[in-house]
């Protein structure tokens, strides 16, 4: 009888802890509706501006009504025109170029110092090494204003160098790479150099065609660091031919204010690359930025 | 591994070289400039000790740019770090089409603060925006947003941690994942409630994670540029002027060098101590 009694309230505790969990996940669900709209309406209203007639968006904005958000005439004239008229085509090969220079050079270079500092015995490794770390730690906006001096002095301003050059070295990308060649067996690098390689041939023929997971992690934080750069670039490339596309945005939108679908066309431009590459490499991506979370 | 000189030079040299001169060296420039004052009638620089320093704290423009900046950054970073935690928690839930709300919550990381600052410029155009259309719908009037003096700050901050919170999600997501499901097991099986599980499983275990994105956060936000000079150039009256658009505007428009990086070398002090407070409010207590 008792052990009867013991039953039914242990099954009713088991119903409401039933229904808890599911009055728990409808509210996680409607806060997460709720939060998405709020990230995600102005990503579509600007896709949907871009591809609609300008007129048309002051037309049906106020009062606000269903043509607000959906379009009555579809057209790609705002992305014809940003090229044709606003040489957006340059501003996208100046940031191409930047950011796939950064990318190349950067992963050869700081994959080199990464093996070095992972299989390399030395007098001031762990010096050098806190270094490193410590210019990672050092936000770039911070030295951007100096770093412009530096440029100028050099006699870089406005050119790709000024904007390629400072973004090579990288003191997470160094780290990246690092821990990963510290993964690898020792022997592997002791047999090829009994083997008679050098180790220009070990670098190039072993080392990096191994390391693809770091050099893709290390390839989408270079080239994203690059690609949404704004003020270093500001400071040191602001002529049209060298304008990089966030620079090029900004600057668009400080002199064409109500050139809607135009600026939005170009937002959409500016976003659709990274999320391109973010798309099939985001599990890199991650992996890369959080790694920097985690210290030894 | 032992190698000879000539190799190890060979393969530290280009970053070690890199890093030094475009990382570290800017750093000793701005604390060199700081003290240097440019003359524009002989055009010599005179060395002028701490006077650039000294000169900020009677300067009103300047006081005004500190003020605004620690209240947005007062405001900003504590909103920033804990919608980050709430979303990467809800984003953690095993409910049906998680990986779908997942997925979106990247998209933001694609979208630069220059690009959000134009995106939102134009959705909160005072005149014929879409938030106003949006809110008239409700009946709520119209707002002046940007153009306003007490309302520009908050539509910055709005903006900043519309991709600032996805973005400091992902690193508390990632934390939340290494947690093994069989902790939260036990903790059920011995019957804790739903908030005890947070407070005594989840959060030490996320704590370092948190400590990151508030570091993280508090770095990038006390140098917010890109909306104070796409959107309001400081205004109106002063109220976005954050010190990185004065840090700017000192250098480029009234060409003053060693205030500019009196101002820099400031705002890199106060970071270093909101940053030291912050690891030392954080840290690990088991450690």
């Amino acid at each position: 009888m008792q052990s009867k009694m013991e039953y039914d309230v242990l099954r009713e505790h088991k119903n409401s802890i039933k229904i808890n969990e599911i009055q728990w996940k409808v509210f996680v669900y409607l806060l997460l509706v709720l939060y998405t709209f709020f990230v995600i309406a102005p990503v579509l209203v600007s896709f949907i501006s871009s591809i609609r007639p300008g007129e048309d968006i002051f037309k049906n904005i106020m009062p606000f009504n269903w043509h607000t958000l959906i379009p009555s005439r579809v057209t790609v004239d705002a992305y014809i025109i940003l090229f044709r008229d606003y040489s957006f085509g340059r501003v996208l090969i100046n940031s191409f170029l930047v950011a796939v220079a950064t990318v190349v050079g950067g992963i050869l270079i700081n994959a080199m110092a990464g093996l070095a500092f992972a299989i390399f015995r030395f007098r001031g490794r762990n010096i050098l090494f806190l270094f490193v770390l410590i210019t990672f730690m050092v936000p770039f906006e911070a030295i951007s204003i100096p770093l412009f001096q530096l440029i100028n002095n050099l006699g870089l301003v406005n050119s790709y160098w000024a904007l390629i050059l400072p973004g090579l070295a990288n003191g997470l990308v160094i780290f990246l790479f690092r821990q990963f060649f510290m993964g690898l067996p020792i022997t592997l690098f002791e047999s090829a150099l009994i083997d008679g390689a050098n180790w220009f041939t070990i670098f190039t023929k072993l080392a990096l065609p191994l390391s693809r997971p770091a050099a893709l992690s290390a390839g989408i934080l270079l080239f994203i660091t690059q690609w949404e750069a704004f003020f270093y670039p500001l400071l040191v490339a602001n002529k049209p031919e060298y304008r990089v596309i966030q620079v090029a945005i900004a600057n668009f939108f400080t002199q064409y204010q109500t050139l809607w679908n135009l600026l939005f066309a170009a937002v959409v431009i500016a976003a659709i690359i990274p999320i391109v590459l973010l798309l099939p490499l985001q599990r890199y991506y991650v992996q890369a930025i959080t790694q920097s979370g985690i210290k030894e | 591994m032992r190698v000879r000189l000539r190799v190890l030079l060979m393969f530290l040299i280009p970053a070690l070289l890199g890093l030094f001169l475009f990382k570290f060296y800017p750093i000793l420039l701005a604390a060199k400039e700081s003290l240097f004052t440019d003359s524009f009638i002989s055009g010599t620089r005179k060395f002028v000790g701490l006077a650039n320093y000294k000169l900020l704290f009677g300067d009103e423009t300047f006081l005004n740019a500190l003020k605004v900046t620690l209240w947005f950054n007062i405001l900003v970073n504590p909103l920033q770090v804990i919608l980050a935690i709430l979303l990467a928690l809800m984003l953690n839930q095993k409910v049906r089409g998680i990986n779908f709300f997942r997925s979106l919550f990247y998209l933001p990381v694609a979208i630069a603060v220059p690009i959000a600052s134009v995106i939102w410029g134009i959705l909160l155009n005072p005149n014929q925006g879409f938030v106003n259309s949006f809110l008239s719908f409700f009946g709520i009037p119209a707002q002046p947003f940007l153009v306003n003096q007490s309302q520009a700050l908050y539509c910055i901050i709005l903006i900043v941690s519309w991709i600032g919170v996805s973005y400091w999600m992902i690193y508390i997501l990632a934390a939340l994942q290494e947690i093994p499901a069989e902790l939260y097991e036990a903790a059920r099986v011995d019957g804790a409630s739903g908030f005890n599980v947070f407070a005594k499983i989840t959060l030490p275990l996320i704590k370092r994670a948190i400590a990151f994105i508030a570091v993280g956060a508090t770095t990038s936000n006390f140098l917010m540029f890109a909306p104070a000079y796409i959107l309001t150039r400081g205004g109106p009256s002063g109220s976005t002027n954050l010190l990185m658009y004065e840090a700017y505007m000192s250098a480029f428009s009234y060409s003053d060098m060693g205030r500019s990086s009196a101002i820099v070398m400031f705002l890199l002090l106060i970071i270093l101590l909101v940053v030291l407070l912050e690891m030392r409010l954080l840290r690990d207590n088991e450690a």
